[in-house]
């Protein structure tokens, strides 16, 4: 799609919104884009709106980076020795399957309102990173690993130029839903556990005093760097996964 | 490297491939097996490349790790252009020279591209380059000429014979003046 109607259309929506707004006449149930703008401006001249919004990023990051790595690794691991997959299988199918909300009480409990967010990201992140990368190391073409048997390619060539490209399609799409799924579970977990200097904790704030337009400004500070954190971690993973010939 | 095959057999489910064989192929010579589909061409190369282990008998030489192969099929990454590719396999090749023995078998316009953009002849040829640079002293090749014209296949023999420098070839074809071109020496696979 081209930018001017990109454009276009999120002038459509945000005219939808104010159109809204304007309509209902009530600042406490919708306010517009131009007052959810002015209070957004309002909270980011202040240092604590700079200290949440780090402190989040730091928590969701660091669940998203962690259960990437470790499902990388554990994939990579369940791959090459099966066993350890069959092992791993009913701890994946359980963060897969249990719901959020029991994972959050449980969390809360466990890890305590200050971790909550790193750990809900992680376990959700973790099942996706992990069965995609068997998924792709599975899908590695048999003839080309003979190809490297016979030729006795060494481990880290054929890491390399055989297993990553197998496995590129499989995470780059899983990292994209789990880049997006990091940030939707790890807000409402924080909003749940209401750590101290978290965007959760201002949003939750924002609803018990019925600031509408500082609960919006929150929303659009949060989609904001979901969307920023989504292109810089996917632009990153797509340069280590390019293949150049 | 003198490989030797004393008795062998292979089976797949029960059903043998081929049994009794007694084979000799001396250091530096040239062999074709040359025989009809399914009486075991493939499966002799896989015995050779260690792939597969003999049923009974023995196979003795053929050491693995002194192992070049052209497959049936081109097993190249398909991601990767000819230099990546035959740098994977022997990568103390070094950049300019290995670039010139490239374009003696491929216009040089291909070098930028990955082999998924080449045609098949162009495919069967980087293959055909990936085994006679590599330094493997038992050079195994399936067919190795298929899927090229006249010309190319003329070309690609002629530098399969100038590289193979001494070093033990066998290769399968169905076509005999693939083996006359060659100057190989004909082996029966008619073991039982």
């Amino acid at each position: 799609m081209k930018k001017g109607k990109k454009i276009l259309i999120l002038l459509f929506w945000l005219a939808v919104w104010q159109g809204l707004a304007l309509w209902m006449d009530r600042p406490i149930l919708l306010v517009g884009p131009a007052e959810t703008a002015a209070a957004l401006l309002r909270m980011a001249a202040e240092g604590d709106f700079w200290i949440a919004v780090f402190s989040s990023l730091v928590r969701i990051g660091g669940g998203f980076a962690l259960a990437f790595f470790l499902g990388l690794a554990l994939g990579s691991a369940a791959y090459f020795r099966p066993f350890l997959g069959e092992l791993l299988a009913p701890v994946v199918t359980a963060m897969k399957t249990i719901p959020v909300a029991s994972f959050v009480i449980l969390a809360l409990i466990w890890a305590g309102a200050d971790r909550l967010a790193l750990v809900i990201s992680f376990l959700v992140v973790f099942p996706m990173i992990y069965l995609n990368t068997l998924a792709g190391l599975r899908s590695t073409d048999p003839a080309l690993l003979e190809m490297c048997e016979v030729f006795r390619v060494g481990w880290p060539q054929k890491v390399w130029n055989v297993y990553r490209p197998a496995l590129a399609s499989y995470l780059l799409s899983a990292s994209q839903v789990a880049l997006g799924m990091s940030w939707k579970s790890g807000i409402a977990a924080e909003v749940i556990g209401t750590p101290d200097y978290s965007i959760g904790e201002q949003l939750y704030m924002a609803k018990i005093y019925f600031t509408t337009n500082e609960l919006l400004a929150w929303t659009v500070t949060v989609i904001a760097l979901s969307f920023v954190f989504e292109k810089v971690i996917f632009a990153l993973l797509k340069k280590v996964m390019e293949v150049r010939p | 490297m003198t490989v030797r095959l004393s008795d062998a057999g292979k089976a797949y489910n029960g059903v043998w491939v081929f049994r009794h064989l007694h084979l000799t192929f001396e250091d530096g010579g040239t062999y074709c097996l040359m025989a009809p589909s399914g009486a075991g061409k493939t499966t002799l190369l896989r015995l050779l490349m260690g792939l597969e282990h003999p049923d009974e008998g023995i196979v003795e030489g053929a050491d693995r790790s002194a192992v070049s192969a052209v497959f049936q099929e081109d097993r190249l990454c398909p991601g990767l252009g000819a230099e990546k590719n035959i740098l994977l396999v022997n990568p103390v090749c070094s950049g300019a020279a290995l670039t010139e023995e490239i374009i003696r078998l491929l216009p040089a316009d291909s070098l930028a591209k990955p082999v998924s953009e080449y045609s098949g002849g162009m495919r069967r040829r980087v293959s055909l380059l990936r085994a006679m640079l590599h330094p493997g002293s038992l050079i195994l090749m399936d067919e190795p000429f298929n899927g090229l014209d006249a010309a190319t296949r003329d070309a690609a023999i002629r530098y399969v014979k100038e590289k193979q420098q001494g070093r033990t070839l066998i290769f399968a074809t169905h076509h005999q003046e693939e083996a006359r071109a060659m100057g190989a020496t004909n082996v029966n696979l008619c073991g039982e």
